[in-house]
């Protein structure tokens, strides 16, 4: 078990994370979600014991993690700058890795390193952005970490790369179960991947819940605008938006089917707000509590 | 593949039970795995799991320790059974709703329905 | 493997390169100037004197700022790497001090050999040796020293914070510089009694490497660019 307690991380004045708690069972995949500077880095950058907390701890398997080499061992932190030296060579970067990682498995990185059609000779310099990144995921998943994170991987990765990166993680998971988180701002192209989402907002964690409870969680109903009006009542809205006399809101939270049959009967339109969305919803409005 | 409609494992639940009434699974006919099925489908396997553990629960699938996970015996006659049930109100009624809407008696449908024969 | 294997592993291609110049140019240089006349300094001492303080201050420059991530990001904690620094800081020391007094040896006899040992070369004695080596051990560890703690510094901090600490960083090497010293011309300098300089400059260099602790023990991984 992972366990935050009370994780502050500050910078000066700013409070990037803000006294966060958080339990994480092993051997899951989870999906870290939040805006630019919504403190998803800096979370991760204490799960990982790269930054001590300026408050709080985090706890693996009821031990202290941070300089703790048991723990440490087990942690994989791949960043999206990317932990090497830009004059190294790939073959550099591998190896150093198999030579600290006692559970680094140096043949499956080979077959990685194939998928992504990576040049070992080459300069971490010399490779282009998406390659860094491939080069990221190498590392990422060939160190078999019970701990590893994922901190927007798949940057400059073009739509095949990505697929080859999913396909790569979903298949080494499934072969070796272990922690994954996963930080990405393109939800929709690996929600079906997640078993939680973690979703950020302005330092605290805004939601953490099974990613499939979340789908068709929100909703959108239109119509008649006053007809909407009466059937939103008692609801949490998350968004809204009109058009002469026809209104649309984004309402959260499960429909009783019943419901929806009769909406339907007066002419109401119901549609279903993807795991993306709902995160827009959720994230994008500073009057958010106002509307509840 | 999956709609943002419901759960996926609603939704791999119910695509099952689409294959076993369509006759695409047979009765005591072993289904995927739940890794193989999140390896084929992309999804976390358990999302998956859920999935066939209702089926479990509803009688749909039954466990064979150590080997895998089979359709039940009697599963397609059960499905057809409850499906059987719904068919009026999930599918007969929102029609009737609909001629009701744009005009068209129960006449007029009785006689379509009649002229299919 | 350990974190002293690794960073051995890691330092190999360039401590051999850097030895292959060095060497090089004492070749070169001690050929050219033979052809005038018989030489009258050691130029080993020279080069090589002066190699053996420059080039610990940039490998511990470069310990802290490039090579502390790779550990880092491989799951090594800050404890384990500095006690691997501590080991790999104990063999940079006495090699390279050695190799000033080895290579200092090879051309002192090869030079006697050809005859071309002028008035005031700096003949090897085998009985000074072992002063000799004690003579550049203190630098060699200050300059080392001075390296990984004023890169500290500039890890830790932001980089003007890192250019103020240049100067209490800077202290280990300083000290040393100024206590004892061998020049080109073999003499040996100390200030103060041996054992008394020598005791004041590893002090010096101890504290260094207690200031390297205080500030690399809970620091934040640093990210590859800005």
């Amino acid at each position: 078990m992972i366990e935050l307690r009370g994780v502050t991380v500050r910078y000066g004045e700013t409070v990037a994370v803000d006294a966060i708690d958080l339990e994480l069972p092993p051997g899951k995949i989870y999906g870290l979600l939040g805006r630019n500077g919504s403190g998803k880095t800096s979370l991760l950058s204490a799960l990982a014991s790269y930054r001590k907390p300026s408050a709080g701890a985090v706890f693996v398997d009821g031990e202290p993690a941070f300089e703790n080499p048991r723990v440490v061992r087990q942690t994989s932190f791949i960043r999206d700058t990317l932990d090497l030296n830009d004059s190294d060579r790939v073959r550099t970067a591998l190896d150093i890795a198999s030579w600290l990682r006692p559970t680094w498995d140096a043949d499956y990185a080979a077959k990685l390193v194939d998928v992504f059609q990576l040049d070992t000779r080459k300069r971490v310099s010399s490779l282009s952005r998406g390659q860094r990144s491939m080069l990221g995921v190498v590392l990422g998943l060939a160190s078999r970490a019970a701990l590893t994170i994922l901190d927007e991987s798949y940057l400059g990765m073009d739509a095949v790369a990505r697929t080859l990166f999913y396909r790569e993680l979903l298949a080494d998971y499934l072969a070796h179960p272990r922690t994954i988180v996963l930080s990405t701002h393109l939800i929709d192209e690996v929600a079906d991947l997640f078993e939680r989402v973690i979703i950020m907002d302005r330092g605290r964690i805004l939601l953490h819940d099974e990613t499939d409870s979340l789908r068709g969680r929100g909703v959108t109903v239109t119509g008649q605008a006053e007809r909407v009006t009466a059937f939103a009542a008692g609801h949490t809205v998350l968004g809204e938006q009109s058009l002469g006399g026809v209104r649309a809101l984004t309402l959260d939270g499960r429909l009783d089917p019943g419901d929806i049959l009769l909406g339907e009967r007066e002419g109401l339109t119901f549609g279903p707000l993807g795991l993306q969305d709902l995160f827009v919803h959720l994230t994008s409005q500073q009057p958010l509590e106002a509307s509840r | 593949m999956f709609h943002d409609r419901s759960p996926i494992y609603v939704q791999i639940a119910d695509g099952i039970k689409n294959d076993i009434l369509g006759g695409s699974l047979e009765e005591d006919e072993q289904v995927m795995s739940t890794n193989q099925y999140a390896a084929f489908y992309r999804i976390n396997p358990a999302t998956a799991a859920k999935g066939f553990a209702q089926l479990v629960d509803e009688g749909v699938l039954y466990k064979k320790r150590g080997i895998g996970m089979f359709v039940s015996p009697d599963a397609r006659g059960k499905l057809r059974a409850a499906r059987r049930e719904r068919f009026f109100a999930e599918v007969v009624e929102p029609m009737l709703d609909e001629a009701e809407r744009v005009g068209i008696s129960t006449d007029e449908i009785t006689h379509y329905l009649g002229s299919r024969r | 493997m350990s974190v002293t294997a690794v960073l051995l592993r890691l330092f190999k291609p360039i401590v051999l390169w850097v030895l292959a110049i060095l060497t090089a140019v004492e070749v070169i240089a001690v050929v050219a100037i033979l052809s005038v006349g018989p030489i009258k300094f050691s130029f080993w001492l020279v080069v090589f004197g002066a190699a053996a303080k420059y080039w610990p201050l940039v490998a511990g420059i470069l310990l802290v700022s490039m090579y502390f991530r790779l550990f880092a990001s491989n799951g090594i904690t800050r404890h384990e790497f500095l006690r691997g620094l501590a080991v790999f800081w104990l063999g940079i020391i006495f090699v390279v001090a050695a190799l000033v007094v080895l290579g200092h040896a090879a051309e002192s006899v090869v030079l006697g050999l050809l005859d071309q040992r002028g008035d005031g070369y700096p003949v090897f004695r085998f009985g000074e040796a072992a002063s000799e080596f004690f003579h550049v051990l203190p630098g060699t560890a200050g300059y080392l020293t001075s390296g990984i703690l004023i890169a500290a510094g500039f890890y830790r901090f932001r980089p003007w914070t890192g250019v103020l600490l240049i100067i209490p960083g800077a202290v280990p090497a300083g000290v040393a510089e100024g206590l004892i010293k061998i020049d080109e011309f073999g003499h040996l300098t100390q200030r103060l009694p041996l054992a008394i300089a020598l005791t004041i400059s590893l002090a010096a260099t101890v504290a260094g490497g207690l200031a390297t602790h205080r500030l690399m023990r809970d620091v934040a991984i640093r990210r590859a660019t800005g």
